[in-house]
């Protein structure tokens, strides 16, 4: 069955038919999810808020764009969303001591960036490119993450963000060019005569 | 071509996604620039590094998860839809909701969300006010004459801290005055009334307040000067005891006794915070029951002078010592209030407004502490100055005839609930009275909210 009868199913509400509809992107959407946000257990929050949204707004969906190209531009937008929220939220004081009834004690937070499970499964230099990433501004860190990780064309990613092709375009070469400068502080790349064959290769 | 244009179309000129024209350009400069043959390098080192990001696999029970959070969203619609008839036509094109509708459509919605997210909090917290504003006696008002506005506004705040402070912790009740000066200033002079014959801590409390009676602060230490500071330094440590009784005596004449015993407590300077008299049927089963306040210091006599009217059933005398726990309240609250100084100190001294808000939130930490811990020993000093005494009067012989039967108990229970039942349906009545209008506004807030939030997705979509 096609996408575009599924749609039709659904928009009919049958519920089987979205299951159908959304299995084959649901890894797709996490990882877009997870590589914006850098945690698995955040991934999965923001995954299922897309998800969810998508299923809510499939009744106006038209067909003007393909299905994946609209879930993507549903899916983006909900890490957007989330991660914007959460900036404006303010924090927190860590030194601010928890008054309980048994006197004051010190605030204790858990460490997000280091659940043993995912430090241990993933390997040192994946943590590094995903922290790197994470710095980014949230507008570039999403087209990295369509361009290198879900492998979008420019057009593609334009009609994702609804933006031009020269934004894409600007975003990505900026993104790119932040990215080279963390990587390079780190030390990530290999030495130099190696740019330097390339640069034998090219020629 | 320029380096810097180029190393602008580097990047796009990787993905290939450049003109033939742009490409061309770009290849012919590349052979003649070393500085761009690196900084291309770069750049494909760097997508190569993101590349090799893995994909990773969904998490365990995330499409379970996933379908049933949908399930849960039809489910909501489809209620929403079943209750919806009512509410589409008030909401309708006609009518008052209607004509609210296209002006909302027309107006802003944000703007309109604000305002009555606002009449919304005034609400509630008039409410809130109204509802607790009976355990506040003393109202604190604000003198300011001159200085600079800034200071008005951070004292004005202040001033509402410390009123809520009050009505909170003050069930003793708190006299604030107002004390106009040349300088912004605020004081709460901690007249606090204790039934007499207390403690030494408390006798000192009706001394009034320092700071203005010596003259020797000027205004920067108002905040320290809100803070009634009796609590501090009494210097002897008399133990902290909340002496409490509770009686059962049988007298001839319950009549009698009940006005003896207000008498009694009368003459103890003491009062009846509660009495209660009754009358069986028969006029034979009488009863009554009183709940006496004392200052601690007749407690005894009294309780000597109760078993004198009849015949003692029980008498069960407790006390509880929180010697302990005074003093060392009294030791933080020092403490609390000499960094309060050192931070007022400090607050003279700053100059950046960064400095002034981190020192300004400190000290509406301490404040909030210092508030508490008075609160605290208030309530103590009113337990320790004044011991409860529960009396309960029965008839001579009355209570040999046993216990009343099981049916009886039952029919009691039975119409105990029955009340309760009434009791609490008029409770409700009157919440709803309460509620009703903010339940109103709030649900006109969460429409229009729903309304941005539809915006919201349809633009996203």
């Amino acid at each position: 069955m096609s996408e575009k009868e599924l749609v039709e199913r659904v928009q009919r509400g049958d519920l089987s038919a979205f299951e159908e509809l959304i299995r084959p992107y649901e890894k797709k959407v996490f990882n877009l999810a997870y590589r914006m946000c850098g945690s698995v257990e955040d991934a999965k929050d923001l995954a299922q808020e897309a998800i969810v949204r998508a299923f809510s707004g499939l009744s106006s969906f038209r067909g003007d764009a393909s299905f994946s190209t609209w879930l993507y531009r549903i899916a983006s937008n909900a890490c957007l969303d989330e991660l914007r929220r959460r900036k404006r939220q303010p924090a927190d004081y860590l030194d601010e001591p928890v008054i309980t009834v048994d006197g004051e004690i010190r605030r204790q937070v858990a460490d997000p960036s280091q659940n043993p499970l995912e430090v241990v499964e993933r390997s040192e230099l994946q943590q590094i490119i995903q922290d790197s990433l994470t710095s980014l501004p949230e507008e570039y860190r999403v087209v990295v993450v369509l361009r290198e990780i879900q492998g979008f064309s420019y057009q593609e990613i334009a009609e994702i963000l609804n933006c031009s092709l020269g934004t894409v375009k600007s975003r990505l070469n900026r993104a790119r060019k932040a990215l080279k400068e963390k990587f390079t502080v780190l030390e990530l790349f290999p030495s130099t005569s190696v740019s330097k064959r390339e640069e034998g290769g090219r020629q | 071509m320029k380096c810097p244009e180029i190393q602008d179309l580097l990047s796009p000129y990787l993905d290939g996604e450049l003109s033939a024209h742009e490409a061309k350009q770009v290849n012919r400069h590349l052979e003649t620039c070393p500085v761009c043959v690196r900084e291309l390098a770069g750049l494909r080192s760097t997508v190569e590094l993101c590349r090799s990001l893995e994909v990773v696999e969904v998490p365990a029970g995330f499409h379970e998860n996933t379908m049933n959070l949908v399930r849960n969203r039809v489910l909501k619609q489809s209620r929403e839809d079943s209750r919806g008839g009512v509410l589409k036509t008030l909401m309708g094109k006609a009518g008052f909701f209607g004509t609210i509708r296209s002006a909302l459509d027309k107006a802003s919605y944000r703007g309109l969300a604000a305002v009555a997210a606002t009449l919304v909090v005034l609400f509630a917290a008039g409410f809130f006010w109204n509802f607790f504003g009976g355990f506040g006696v003393g109202s604190p008002q604000l003198a300011s004459k001159s200085g600079p506005a800034a200071d008005e506004m951070v004292l004005e705040e202040k001033a509402a801290g410390v009123a809520e402070f009050g009505a909170v912790g003050g069930t003793t009740g708190i006299g604030a005055e107002a004390l106009s000066g040349t300088t912004p200033e605020l004081e709460m002079p901690g007249n606090i009334k204790f039934p007499q014959e207390g403690s030494e801590a408390v006798k000192s409390t009706s001394q009034g307040p320092r700071g203005r009676a010596d003259g020797e602060t000027p205004s920067a230490s108002m905040l320290t000067r809100i803070a009634p500071q009796q609590f501090v330094d009494t210097g002897s440590y008399e133990r902290k005891v909340i002496k409490n009784a509770d009686l059962v005596i049988e007298v001839p004449d319950i009549q009698k006794a009940y006005d003896e015993i207000v008498t009694m407590v009368r003459q103890s300077n003491g009062y009846v915070q509660d009495g209660e008299l009754w009358q069986g049927d028969d006029g034979g089963r009488q009863g009554a029951r009183l709940l006496v306040r004392v200052p601690s210091g007749s407690f005894e006599d009294l309780v000597t002078k109760l078993g004198g009217l009849g015949k003692v059933k029980v008498e069960r005398i407790y006390s509880n010592d929180i010697t302990g726990q005074y003093y060392d309240a009294e030791a933080r609250l020092r403490n609390f209030e000499r960094q309060e100084q050192r931070y007022l100190e400090l607050l003279d001294r700053a100059d950046r407004i960064s400095d002034i808000i981190a020192v300004e939130r400190e000290l509406e930490r301490l404040r909030g502490q210092i508030e508490m811990l008075i609160a605290q020993i208030r309530a103590w000093d009113s337990a320790v100055g004044l011991s409860t005494i529960r009396v309960e009067l029965r008839v001579e012989g009355a209570g040999s005839t046993g216990p009343p039967g099981i049916f009886a108990q039952a029919v009691l229970a039975f119409m105990e609930t029955l009340k309760d039942m009434v009791d609490l349906a008029g409770w409700v009545v009157i919440f709803v009275g309460r509620v009703g209008p903010v339940a109103v506004l709030a649900g006109l807030v969460w429409l229009v909210y729903r309304r941005l939030v539809r915006r919201g997705q349809d633009k996203g979509v």
